[in-house]
């Protein structure tokens, strides 16, 4: 392989492609890797690494995030690795490739670790995260645990998540924590509980549908709800028509929205 | 290194369900039940977007088809008419617990009425 072509282009191998046969006898299919690294010392290192391992294969590699999206429709791949350098500056890497490849399971290779970094490359789907200086026989078994669906991650990092998983639970049941919302997005939640659509809202309150998702948008930052039963669940566990009530604002009376 | 336990997968599950995860609220709720052509009333035990824990007289059958209707008081959550939460699911565990009987189910479907 030369190290300066690289860009996302198939390693020559038909057996990467093929559907798994069900047959009980014979070998199960390659896991199929793709590799997406800036340095192409470590793209070739870990190429050699899975090509004595038969049930490795390696399909495609990269050497830019945006190679990378041209790349997981056109290669179906199982695994991707990819250097942590390649997110750095976007927030935007790896959900894209999660929204491209669904099934794609994602190992990130890290220099270093830190809190906020590690808790959100996993809360955005990724699988693994492994330092750059991991062990060929480690990284091998890393990548066969995460194939199957398995999680890899060490006791630093379990804590972490452990840690950022709590206290985003409790930011959403503890009543301490409520954000103060105004008369008019109290009114909006009020419609939206009666099955309100958002069109129906925009016309009873004298504005459009998209003011109305703009405010949407902002209740739901505000209050960390992602659909309109959880908005209904959190009010009615926040019991929010209090403020509600202290103001003029209710469904049946439209407030005005500019 | 070493893989997740059940609680750890379930949480990153949670986590990377979106920058927001579906919570549990312990919201105690009457309920309509229907499911297996039985009805009955019940009562919610927690209630997340994705599912909910019945408390109810009988146990639902696993893998049953769910549906039910949760009104929704006036005054509750900021409306002065009654509203009602309408849904679809599915029985993924009945269990009894001290003298209770729970069942819970997960979401597929809701509208608010």
């Amino acid at each position: 392989m030369k190290p300066t072509e690289e860009s996302a282009r198939p390693i020559e191998n038909t057996e990467t492609t093929q559907v798994p046969q069900p047959a009980a006898d014979t070998p199960p299919a390659a896991i199929r890797i793709l590799l997406a690294d800036s340095q192409a010392i470590y793209r070739v290192g870990m190429r050699k690494v899975f090509a004595l391992e038969s049930d490795l294969d390696v399909v495609a590699q990269v050497d830019t995030i945006e190679q990378l999206f041209d790349t997981v429709g056109k290669y179906p791949a199982d695994v991707l690795l990819i250097e942590g350098g390649l997110l750095s500056g976007s927030s935007r890497g790896i959900p894209e490739i999660v929204q491209l490849a669904p099934g794609l399971k994602i190992i990130v290779q890290t220099s270093a670790n830190d809190e906020a970094h590690t808790v959100e490359l996993y809360r955005r789907g990724v699988r693994g995260i492994i330092p750059r200086s991991i062990s060929p026989d480690l990284l091998v078994r890393c990548v066969r645990k995460i194939a199957v669906g398995e999680t890899w991650i060490d006791n630093q990092s379990v804590n972490w998540v452990i840690k950022a998983y709590r206290s985003q639970a409790s930011a959403l049941t503890n009543p301490r924590s409520q954000p103060r919302l105004s008369p008019k997005e109290l009114a909006i939640i009020a419609c939206i509980t009666q099955g309100k659509r958002n069109k129906e809202i925009a016309f009873q309150m004298g504005t459009t549908e998209q003011v109305i998702k703009n405010y949407l948008r902002k209740i739901y930052d505000k209050l960390g709800v992602s659909d309109r039963l959880e908005l209904a669940l959190y009010c009615l566990h926040h019991q929010l028509d209090k403020p509600l009530n202290s103001e003029q604002a209710t469904a049946g009376i439209p407030v005005p929205i500019k | 290194m070493h893989e997740l336990t059940d609680l750890g997968r379930e949480m990153q599950q949670e986590l990377a369900s979106g920058d927001r995860s579906a919570v549990r609220f312990p919201v105690h709720l009457p309920v309509r039940v229907m499911a297996d052509g039985l009805e009955c009333t019940a009562e919610t035990e927690n209630f997340s977007s994705s599912g909910a824990l019945f408390r109810m007289s009988t146990l639902l059958p696993t893998g049953s088809t769910v549906h039910f209707l949760i009104e929704i008081p006036a005054g509750v959550i900021g409306s002065d008419v009654t509203a009602a939460i309408q849904g679809e699911g599915k029985v993924i565990r009945s269990y009894e617990e001290n003298g209770h009987n729970y069942s819970a189910i997960v979401i597929h479907d809701y509208r608010f009425q």
